[in-house]
């Protein structure tokens, strides 16, 4: 079998700080398949970018990745040099992020972005056939008139346009990974399911496997195969997108989607769980979730629970979880 | 260039205004304030009959706003009067003075700017590390050392002690006169190399490397200082990251992307700084003996000498006002959200 894309293991992250050692990711594993997508949800705060930024090997120069492997098509990146990782960023793995707009710089055409990505990635030297390859890749992402896009600059363009042009720079070299770091949250909700079904598409059309991070389950149920849920950088549970969303096992995951607004259920004010983040810098012994958990049992706040499959193809770490499953 | 003709309409009519502003405040100083206008225009130790002249080329019999009328309709038609020190007509002595002046500020900012902003972008890159500190300290001590006194010192240690270097003067005269050149521009180095003159060329360049090392060093601080501000500012940004995760090189990211976001405050502050330049090029061309405006105005404000006074006085005002707009057409080349 050949190895997937993106595999990811026991990966523990901490950021240092004038206040601190910020333990923000905790042990976190998964992988991502070709033509395959992840979705990593959790609160703001628990890992998720973090997470996102170091499989590119792109973590601000506070943090350190403590523990575990990165493989990208079979290569550990933690083991490469700065040099190396240069190499596969854009060739094997790319991203996109949360602002478009602040995605582009300013001074800078659509264009020559693209071309220069073109020049540096694929080596094309000869600047029409660069402008060909960019305007090829300026119209698969649906772009209307791509030669007048090119020829932009960012505050010419909307930011769904943008984001657009952003997932187009970021496929124009053909990486087999893609990194969306909630690319739709700062878009309007008509734009974002446009710029969900375009990521759909193209991740079958390419068979790209797909890391995408999101606090919106709404979007998961859009986009995913396969959700992680994640809380104070730990996976709390793992599955299939309909099990994860219509039974879920851990009561973060549940509090988590009764989070979401319903447009059935008339409520005067926006529901979220009571308690808030648990302060990362901190070691716990048993479950990091007991503190806000109203489910919780004597023994959780001693003991952590093991990350199990509790029925095939979803984990969960949780003693009340498994006990009843 | 995205420059609009209103913006050049309007930047006229500026140019327009702060001369005519420098021109009134001129002549209430040398015409309203004084008892006797005409000694001030007479030269020292006049004749009955110097004055007389000065009276009648001054139109002091007449009244005031006549006398104002003359004065600006004789300063449009370049009547700027003559310098007693020179007996020459003013203008043309600043037409001589000026190209002096404008190559020496211009070697110097370029020096500046060559050295500054590479160093700027660097300390940004190596934040909290030795190479920043020794910037800071470099590029602090080149915008605060005061010029008089580090224009004496190499002019003392490089060129009297060591004689390395000429101390004096922009050219020798002997080379001017060996090799026949003839100036066309007023600019000596770049009539020499497009003359082929390399003798010329040569002994000039020699001749204005120290002084414009000295003028050189406050917009060196100041740029290098500045470069260090932005880039680190725009190396945090989210364009750079997204950059350096599509996979372009870091080095293309910094030296074709960031810096060019760093440019445009520091043209920008270096324009400001234009008048701290001048003053610094007035007191480098004294100790250098270096024949531009700011030698020639010193030794006219030294002898009392008006009509050259004034003359500077207007032409400084004029250039201040055209690098603020050659400023304001740089940035909108740089950066497509201007529009001027
Ligand atoms: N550069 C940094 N230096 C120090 N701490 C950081 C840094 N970046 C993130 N953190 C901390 O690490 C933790 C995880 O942050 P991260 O940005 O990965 O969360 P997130 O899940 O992406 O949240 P959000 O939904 O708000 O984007 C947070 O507690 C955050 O404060
Ligand atoms: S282990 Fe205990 S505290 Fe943690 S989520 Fe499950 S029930 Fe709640
Ligand atoms: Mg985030």
């Amino acid at each position: 079998m050949q190895a997937k894309p993106l595999v990811v293991r026991d990966l523990t992250i901490h950021y240092y700080t004038l206040h601190g050692v910020v333990k923000a990711v905790r042990g976190v594993s998964f992988a991502v398949g070709r033509g395959e997508s992840l979705c990593l949800v959790g609160e703001s705060g628990s890992g998720k970018s973090t997470i996102g930024l170091a499989v590119l090997g792109a973590l601000p120069s506070n943090a350190r990745v403590v523990s575990g492997k990165i493989l990208i098509n079979g290569v550990n990146i933690l083991e490469l040099s700065e040099k190396e990782l240069e190499e596969i960023r854009g060739k094997e793995i790319s991203m996109i992020f949360q602002d478009p707009v602040a995605s582009f710089n300013p001074l800078f055409t659509i264009g020559q972005v693209l071309s220069d990505i073109i020049k540096y990635k694929l080596g094309v030297r000869d600047k029409n056939e660069a402008k060909k390859l960019a305007l090829k890749a300026l119209s698969e992402v649906g772009l209307p008139d791509p030669e007048r896009i090119y020829n932009s600059y960012p505050h010419e363009l909307s930011g769904g346009m943008l984001q657009r042009a952003a997932i187009a720079v970021a496929l124009a070299t053909r990486p087999s990974i893609l990194v969306a770091d909630e690319p739709t949250t700062m878009l309007d909700v008509t734009l974002q399911a446009q710029i969900l079904d375009l990521l759909q598409g193209l991740r079958r059309k390419l068979g790209l496997a797909l890391l995408f991070i999101t606090h919106n389950l709404g979007v998961v149920a859009a986009i995913c195969d396969k959700v992680l849920v994640i809380y104070a950088g730990s996976v709390v549970e793992y599955g299939p997108v309909d099990e994860v969303l219509l039974s879920p096992l851990h009561p973060y995951t549940k509090r988590l989607i009764e989070c979401v607004p319903r447009s059935s259920v008339k409520t005067s004010r926006l529901k979220y769980i009571p308690g808030s983040l648990p302060d990362l810098r901190k070691d716990y012994p048993g479950c990091i979730f007991a503190p806000r958990c109203s489910e919780a049992l004597e023994k959780c706040s001693r003991i952590a629970p093991k990350f199990v499959e509790a029925k095939p193809g979803h984990f969960v770490a949780c003693h009340k979880a498994v006990k009843a499953g | 260039m995205p420059v609009s003709k209103e913006y050049i309409i309007k930047r006229l009519l500026l140019l327009v205004l702060v001369v005519f502003g420098v021109l009134i405040i001129t002549f209430v100083i040398t015409r309203i304030i004084p008892a006797h206008p005409e000694l001030l225009w007479a030269g020292s130790h006049p004749t009955e009959e110097q004055l007389e002249k000065a009276r009648r080329q001054l139109h002091l019999d007449k009244p005031i706003y006549v006398q104002l009328y003359y004065y600006l309709t004789d300063f449009i038609k370049g009547n700027w009067g003559v310098s007693w020190r020179t007996k020459h007509p003013v203008l043309k002595d600043i037409a001589t003075a000026l190209p002096a002046t404008l190559e020496l500020v211009i070697v110097a900012f370029i020096m500046a700017i060559i050295i500054g902003v590479p160093l700027g972008a660097l300390a940004a890159l190596k934040r909290e590390t030795w190479v920043d500190h020794v910037v800071r300290v470099v590029s602090v001590l080149g915008a605060s050392v005061p010029v008089f006194w580090l224009a004496l010192i190499l002019q003392l240690v490089l060129s009297s002690w060591l004689g390395l270097l000429p101390g004096a003067k922009r050219v020798d005269e002997y080379v001017v006169i060996e090799t026949g050149f003839k100036p066309i521009t007023g600019f000596i180095l770049f009539d020499s190399l497009i003359q082929g003159n390399f003798a010329v060329f040569t002994n000039a360049l020699k001749h204005i490397i120290l002084p414009a090392f000295v003028l050189s060093m406050y917009p060196f601080g100041l740029s290098a200082r500045m470069t260090r501000a932005v880039m680190s500012e725009v190396l945090n940004e989210q364009h750079t990251r997204s950059a350096l995760a599509w996979g372009l090189p870091k080095r293309v990211v910094i030296y074709k992307y960031a810096l060019k976001n760093a440019l445009a405050p520091v043209i920008a502050s270096l324009g400001l700084s234009f008048g701290y330049t001048i003053i610094g090029a007035f007191m480098v061309e004294l100790v250098f003996v270096w024949p531009g405006l700011g030698l020639y105005a010193a030794m006219a404000l030294l002898s009392y000498d008006y009509p050259a006074v004034i003359g500077c006085v207007i032409v400084v005002a004029l250039i201040y006002t055209v690098i603020n707009m050659i400023v304001d057409i740089v940035h909108s080349m740089i950066d497509p959200r201007v529009k001027l």
